[in-house]
């Protein structure tokens, strides 16, 4: 690993040193030198009793340098204030400007450059949790600041190892809850009457259309078939509530024992149920008997059918008429059960507004539904042997989360696993490595038998450890011990909490660094190959911070920081032997794809040596 | 000894692998005083004091001692209380004749052992790993006592051959088994090499993988670090693993790898990209790449 530590030396070096007079906030000018390098603005008085030396960054210009007309004077906007500087001569200060422009301009390029990226940050559905992710953890914010902002690291590739954080959800749990549908039946649809005027009000929101059309799939057919092109939405409306009406004034008078009045133009025949729509609830209530659990359905295939004698006084006479009647009633009711506990799909979430909308939406989930049944009927038989089995043991939520479930080990093809596994465990390369039994040198079984004999014989030697070998041991196992943990506690109390956040930090940016140079192989692709040139790059710089803060630290203060950075040193060794590795065999490869023959000579790519 | 102490019931797998002789330092003579390395003979006595030792501390400690070879692993030594658990307890009972008995069997088994000059496949570590914890789980589920009575279980291998990667799935497994069954593996190697798994067995169970450097004092080691029961290890310092080599070998050729493809589905290893999973069957879909769909476009350049 070639490293080169004067880097940011050779920026700071002098590139034009210049006789030239400051002007001071008081307007004096002192003569002294100015010397100008890409990081700094340096001046120094002649005599360093007249004045301050000056030092300024050139990222802290704040705006275009001014020449003065007809005087070699030159202003450099920064920060605070503004510098003046008088050179000998016009050419002197042409020269430090020309020098000085491209810095400025560089400079705030960028300034711009992180203006504008800065609405840019975490985009994406999870931008919020993001954010807040990164002012709570100080540590992960650290390092977002320091490798995503800096352009490292893009975005994506900073959050993709932190999935899980993102997945995991805000910690108050904002999660949406399923909405369900009101129990309530029979105050939908009920009129409201003044008792002074004869006009009853039915008051009609998209939920009680929703509930309507839900539960009478015949009175959405008709609205479907109707509207808009028969009729209009009010006067169906109109007309669903006065057929609504008259059948319960019919119902009214059949219970006080009137005889059913029951005519045909007081029917809307718009409302009348086919023939097919009983059959086709039927079919539905069936197939849903087939869906629920066998083992809590207790006689759910009497469905709505109530025999006589259920609490119902049968009178001889008019017995059919009277069944007719509770027998609806009951259907409506479990009619209505069954639309609740379904609850309101996914598709009704949204807020249809019109009764066209919310129409149109039933009749899909309804399709969808009936799909979902054709195709789910063939997985009866697994559905069947789920509940059985949970049958078998309790019920799901009266037994304690499950422990760890034991998948079935399966292996597609066990010969030609097994035969793969047995062809190359042949050749062991274990045993290639290991002297041969009895070699020389070593021991062999014979002896070893010989001395166990002699030991059963005569008692094992004492003792049977030299007593001085065993205090070495115990010295050895002591003093590893308090070593390993002194270092971290001699760190904690002696070095300075900067230098001990600063070193935390630089550790986390080496690691997160590493993770993601890591993840670059096996570096198949060209992306990748770019992404770990430029990721072991990222890692030299930092390297070479390392070796700064060891090497400018002093005294105990030292050993403590290169004894905690040793192991990141070492990670990042081991990075750089990967790179160096994989690099050879990038260049081999690319020498090896270079050669075919019909590739023009001339067009070869030059390969470095 | 107090009734509260905690008890260990302790598998004690020992090596006795023909290469292994091989890879410890020859006999000493009687007369020479200070043995420079661990050779053969002072690694069995030495582990023999061990036991011993160890079953003197604590009345209710078990011992089970197996032998590990070329192809088997054979019961040396059970703690009498292991053989008949629902037998009354006698107190007082000197288990003197533990390292006696095991050195008869240990003799017996280097004497029947084949000598040949071939090589011959490493010892079967994974084997007896497993039979250890059928072991443990027979001594533990046959007990009479109540569970919290029952001593604690642990693994004890004392290994000198290098890891054979062809046993890499049986051993993870085994270690697996122990982690779910909370049987602590500890190691201590013998010889000079490092195992790659027995220091994941170490890792994953919570257990102390020792390399010892002083070998010749192996005694000592095994007492300082080994003797305590598994409770009383949070009270002491024993020492850390500086690392822990984490490389697995693949599935299709059985090599050591640092780097590899897993199956989405199975996980299983492989040290090569291929288009199908051997184990489970998967077919992996490989989406052509935006660099190979260039490639695929453009001429060559």
């Amino acid at each position: 690993m070639a490293l080169d530590p004067g880097a940011d030396e050779e920026r700071d070096t002098p590139l034009l040193v210049k006789r030239c007079m400051c002007m001071l906030p008081d307007k004096r000018k002192v003569p002294g030198v100015l010397t100008l390098s890409r990081l700094h603005i340096q001046w120094l008085p002649n005599n360093p009793a007249t004045a301050q030396p000056l030092k300024l960054a050139t990222s802290s210009i704040a705006g275009a340098l001014q020449r003065a007309k007809g005087k070699p004077m030159v202003r450099i906007p920064t920060v605070p204030d503004a510098a003046i500087f008088e050179l000998e001569c016009e050419a002197d200060r042409d020269a430090v400007v020309e020098l000085l422009q491209p810095v400025v301009a560089q400079v705030q390029a960028k300034g711009k450059q992180v203006a504008g990226a800065a609405p840019r940050l975490h985009q994406g559905p999870d931008a919020a949790r993001k954010q807040a992710l990164l002012t709570e953890h100080k540590d992960l914010g650290a390092v977002y600041q320091q490798l995503v902002l800096s352009g490292l690291l893009t975005e994506a590739e900073f959050w993709a190892s932190r999935m899980h954080l993102l997945r995991a959800g805000p910690p108050g749990g904002t999660r949406q809850q399923r909405s369900g549908i009101s129990s309530a039946m029979l105050a939908a649809g009920q009129p409201t009457a003044d008792g002074r005027v004869d006009r009853v009000t039915f008051q009609l929101t998209p939920d009680i259309m929703r509930q309507i059309f839900m539960e009478k799939p015949h009175v959405q057919r008709a609205y479907q078939d109707n509207v808009p092109h028969k009729l209009t939405e009010k006067e169906f409306f109109q007309r669903y509530f006065k057929h609504q009406l008259v059948k319960q004034m019919e119902q009214r008078r059949q219970a006080a024992g009137g005889a059913p009045a029951h005519s045909a133009e007081d029917e809307d025949e718009l409302f009348s149920q086919r023939q097919g729509d009983a059959e086709q609830l039927q079919r539905e209530a069936s197939a849903r008997i087939k869906r629920v659990d066998p083992t809590v359905n207790v006689a759910a295939d009497t469905y709505d059918a109530l025999g006589e004698g259920f609490g119902l006084p049968g009178k001889e006479s008019g017995a059919s008429t009277q069944q007719a009647a509770p027998n609806s009633l009951f259907q409506d009711l479990n009619r209505h059960g069954a639309v609740v506990l379904d609850g309101a799909g996914d598709v009704l979430l949204a807020n249809q507004a019109t009764a066209t909308e919310v129409a149109e939406a039933i009749e899909r989930a309804r399709q969808a539904r009936q799909a979902s049944a054709r195709n789910g009927s063939g997985g009866a038989s697994s559905s069947q042997q789920a509940w059985q089995r949970r049958a078998g043991s309790a019920l799901e939520d009266l037994r304690s989360a499950a422990t760890g479930d034991w998948a079935e080990l399966n292996i597609k093809d066990p010969r030609r696993y097994f035969d793969t596994a047995s062809a190359s465990a042949g050749g062991t390369p274990a045993a290639a490595q290991t002297p041969a039994a009895g070699g020389p040198g070593g021991g062999d079984r014979q002896s070893v038998l010989a001395g166990l004999r002699q030991a059963e014989a005569q008692g094992r030697p004492d003792p049977i450890i030299p007593p001085r070998a065993a205090a070495e041991v115990l010295q050895e196992l002591s003093q590893a011990e308090a070593r390993q943990d002194e270092l971290a506690a001699a760190a904690e109390t002696s070095l300075l909490a900067p230098m001990q956040a600063s070193l935390r930090q630089t550790a986390m940016t080496c690691n997160e660094l590493l993770r993601h140079f890591w993840s670059c192989f096996p570096a198949n692709t060209a992306a990748r190959q770019d992404k770990a040139t430029r990721l072991q790059k990222a890692l030299t710089d930092q390297y070479r911070t390392t070796e700064t803060m060891v090497g400018q630290a002093i005294g105990t203060d030292r050993t403590m920081i290169s004894g905690l950075m040793r192991p990141v040193q070492q990670a990042l060794d081991a990075a750089f032997d990967k790179y160096d590795g994989e690099q050879a065999q990038w260049r081999a490869s690319k020498r090896h794809a270079a050669m075919p023959a019909t590739q023009p000579i001339s067009q070869r790519p030059t390969l470095p040596a | 000894m107090a009734e509260e102490d905690d008890s260990s019931l302790l598998v004690l797998l020992v090596e006795t692998h023909a290469r292994l002789w091989s890879m410890l330092s020859p006999e000493q003579s009687a007369g020479s005083s200070q043995p420079p390395a661990l050779s053969g003979t002072g690694y069995l006595t030495q582990v023999l004091a061990f036991v011993n030792t160890f079953l003197m501390l604590n009345e209710a400690n078990r011992v089970a001692i197996f032998a590990t070879d070329t192809a088997d692993s054979h019961l040396l030594y059970q703690s009498p209380s292991l053989q008949n658990p629902t037998g009354r307890k006698r107190p007082g009972l000197v288990p003197a004749s533990a390292a006696a008995e095991t050195l008869g069997h240990l003799v017996t088994l280097l004497e029947q052992e084949p000598s040949s000059t071939e090589p011959q496949p490493g010892p079967v570590l994974s084997a007896a790993l497993s039979r250890a914890l059928c072991f443990i789980h027979k001594a533990q589920h046959g007990a009479a006592a109540p569970s919290k009575d029952r001593p604690r279980p642990r693994i004890l291998c004392l290994h000198g051959s290098p890891d054979e990667p062809s046993q890499y799935i049986a051993i993870m497994n085994a270690i697996f088994a122990a982690q779910k069954h909370e049987v602590v593996i500890d190691a201590c190697m013998v010889a000079d090499v490092d195992s790659a798994f027995l220091q994941q067995a170490a890792h994953l169970t919570h257990g102390v993988y020792l390399h010892p450097t002083k070998r010749a004092a192996l005694l000592q080691h095994l007492l300082s670090v080994f003797m305590c029961d598994t409770f009383s290890r949070s009270f002491l310092r024993l020492p850390k693993a500086t690392g822990v080599d984490f490389r697995a070998s693949c599935f299709c050729h059985k090599r050591l790898i640092d780097l590899g493809f897993v199956c989405s589905v199975c996980l299983s290893i492989f040290c090569q990209a291929s288009s199908e999973c051997t184990t489970c069957g998967t077919s992996f879909v490989m989406a052509r790449s935006p660099a190979s769909k260039r490639k695929a476009v453009s001429p060559p350049s």
